[in-house]
């Protein structure tokens, strides 16, 4: 996919010379002419097309009344300075406090896998000693982060989803089964509450009566897996036996598909890096099981910045999106989580601010009871920001500010489908949470491209076959009437 | 404008971008949230 940029617009050429124009702020799609696209190659062409510049300039200038903002940003009352620019973009003014609508606990900082890619120290612990979750801790913080989401204003009804991470979270069932009575109880009566439960977990573990458990509880469950059982039992193997890993996952899966219809979501998560960049294969693998996943999450993540591998997973993942698209449109697309995030955005025309909700919506736990902003910051000082219900405001208002400006993203095309990116990987690769990693960026953008390419596509054909339909539905009538006509000659 | 034609322009697109809006949005729940699509 070739891009080219003029202020606030960017234009993609397609492998089949289609070529589609973005408004970055607006998120607005547009189809581009061969003429337009030759006056983007440089500046010095612009200025012998003074047309199309003209053109280029009128669509930059527009600010469009159908595209919003995000939930958190729709919600601020804060009075922003609008900047009209060349490069469009809102800047926050005074901050506010977070609105937690995420827990995330960490029952279990262990794991019965070792994954070699593992980011969680390396063996599910996140370098803790303290392996299961203090129960009494994670009751305390159920309580009053619940409290705190029904004290905020203008809100007649609100989701809260409790979401139980580990290591493995499943090594503790009955706590699980527990903190969720426990919620449920504090919050009985609270008629504009929906509370719901989510888990991410290797699946290894899940027993008939696991499932039962997740069922009755209508948990939204994803499953990590990271594709074909020579590939998943070389980079997930079982930490104690030599048992393969992707026969117990796939039993836990077979328990899960008896329980679907209860089930909130099943979701699937592969990780991809200098360990197996197979990400094609691994999606056909993965859509061949006969589950109908409701994400597929397709994430890349290495320790060390790698050019190469970076490449080989646009590649991959272009690949990924051509056999979707061509399965099941944008619908099967959107399974994918990478698409699904731009396309959202842009089918709905809502800017993000924020690549996620850390510290703004989501409240992470250790097992401890120490908080984070986000669960990959878990054991790190820097990033602690409070313990048991004790937030440090100094700490959780850093993160209050939009994530396109505390990362400085205000002149990407891609900022408003990105929202800044993930701060996790920025500081796991620069040392900064907020210093941008390149190589992120750079995916971000081709999935971005992709998705917009694709969404434009789907549009077109869809317009296409309804004029079709019309045309052929109209002549169709015509040469009705016509035979009509010609039956009344007859018959006169 | 000559070169750029927006892909919403006419009615017939309007339906087309509802319907199209309507089914990622019954994939992801009303609101469009940030989500964590990196890491989870």
């Amino acid at each position: 996919m070739e891009v080219r940029r003029f202020k606030d617009l960017l234009a993609i050429k397609s492998p089949d010379q289609e070529i589609w124009g973005f408004h970055a702020y607006n998120l607005d799609i547009a189809s581009l002419s061969e003429e337009l696209w030759s006056a983007l190659a440089d500046e010095n062409s612009l200025r012998r097309h003074p047309e199309q510049l003209q053109e280029l300039e009128d669509w930059n200038n527009e600010i469009s009344s159908e595209a919003q903002d995000a939930w958190h940003e729709a919600q601020d009352t804060r009075q922003r300075a609008h900047h009209k620019t060349d490069i469009q973009h809102k800047a926050c003014g005074p901050l506010k406090a977070p609105k937690i609508k995420k827990l995330s606990l960490n029952i279990a900082q262990i794991c019965n896998l070792k994954c070699g890619y593992c980011a969680a120290g390396g063996d599910g612990t996140y370098g803790s000693d303290t392996s299961k979750i203090d129960t009494s801790i994670a009751q305390e913080q159920i309580r009053y982060f619940l409290a705190l989401s029904a004290k905020a204003p203008k809100n007649p009804s609100y989701e809260f989803d409790i979401r139980f991470l580990g290591g493995e979270p499943l090594l503790y069932p009955s706590v699980i089964r527990e903190l969720c009575l426990y919620a449920a109880l504090c919050a009985a009566g609270q008629d504009n509450l929906h509370l719901t439960f989510s888990v991410t977990t290797n699946g290894t573990l899940i027993t008939p009566k696991v499932a039962d458990m997740l069922a009755d509880l209508r948990f939204a469950v994803t499953i990590s897996l990271d594709g074909q059982p020579e590939v998943n039992d070389r980079t997930r193997p079982a930490k104690t036996t030599k048992a393969s890993s992707t026969i117990m996952t796939l039993k836990g899966i077979s328990e899960l598909q008896r329980v679907r219809p209860q089930l909130r979501a099943l979701n699937v998560n592969s990780v991809f890096g200098d360990h197996n960049m197979k990400i094609h294969d691994a999606y056909l693998y993965i859509t061949s099981l006969g589950v109908k996943w409701d994400e597929i999450n397709l994430l890349y993540s290495n320790n060390e910045q790698n050019e190469f591998n970076n490449r080989l997973y646009i590649e991959e993942m272009r690949r990924v999106a051509e056999t979707a698209f061509r399965r099941g449109g944008l619908a099967e697309l959107s399974t994918i989580k990478q698409f699904q995030a731009p396309l959202v955005r842009i089918a709905a025309r809502t800017r993000i601010h924020s690549y996620c909700g850390a510290g703004k919506s989501l409240i992470q736990a250790d097992t401890r009871g120490d908080l984070y902003a986000c669960n990959w910051f878990m054991n790190d000082p820097d990033e602690k920001i409070g313990a048991r219900t004790r937030l440090k405001s100094d700490k959780i208002m850093r993160y209050q500010n939009s994530f396109i400006e505390l990362n400085d993203c205000q002149a990407c095309w891609a900022r408003h489908l990105c929202g800044g990116g993930c701060l996790a990987v920025h500081k796991s690769q620069t040392s900064d949470k907020h210093k941008k990693d390149p190589d992120f960026c750079e995916r971000t953008r081709a999935i971005a491209s992709m998705a917009i390419h694709y969404y434009a596509k789907s549009f077109v054909a869809e317009s296409n076959a309804e004029s079709y339909t019309e045309n052929k539905s109209e002549s169709h009538t015509k040469s009705k009437s016509e035979n009509k006509n010609k039956n009344d000659e007859q018959r006169n | 404008m000559k070169n750029i034609k927006k892909i919403k322009a006419s009615e017939e697109s309007k339906k087309s971008s509802n319907a199209i809006t309507r089914e990622l949005l019954a994939k992801k729940g009303k609101k469009p949230v940030d989500g964590c699509p990196e890491i989870n």
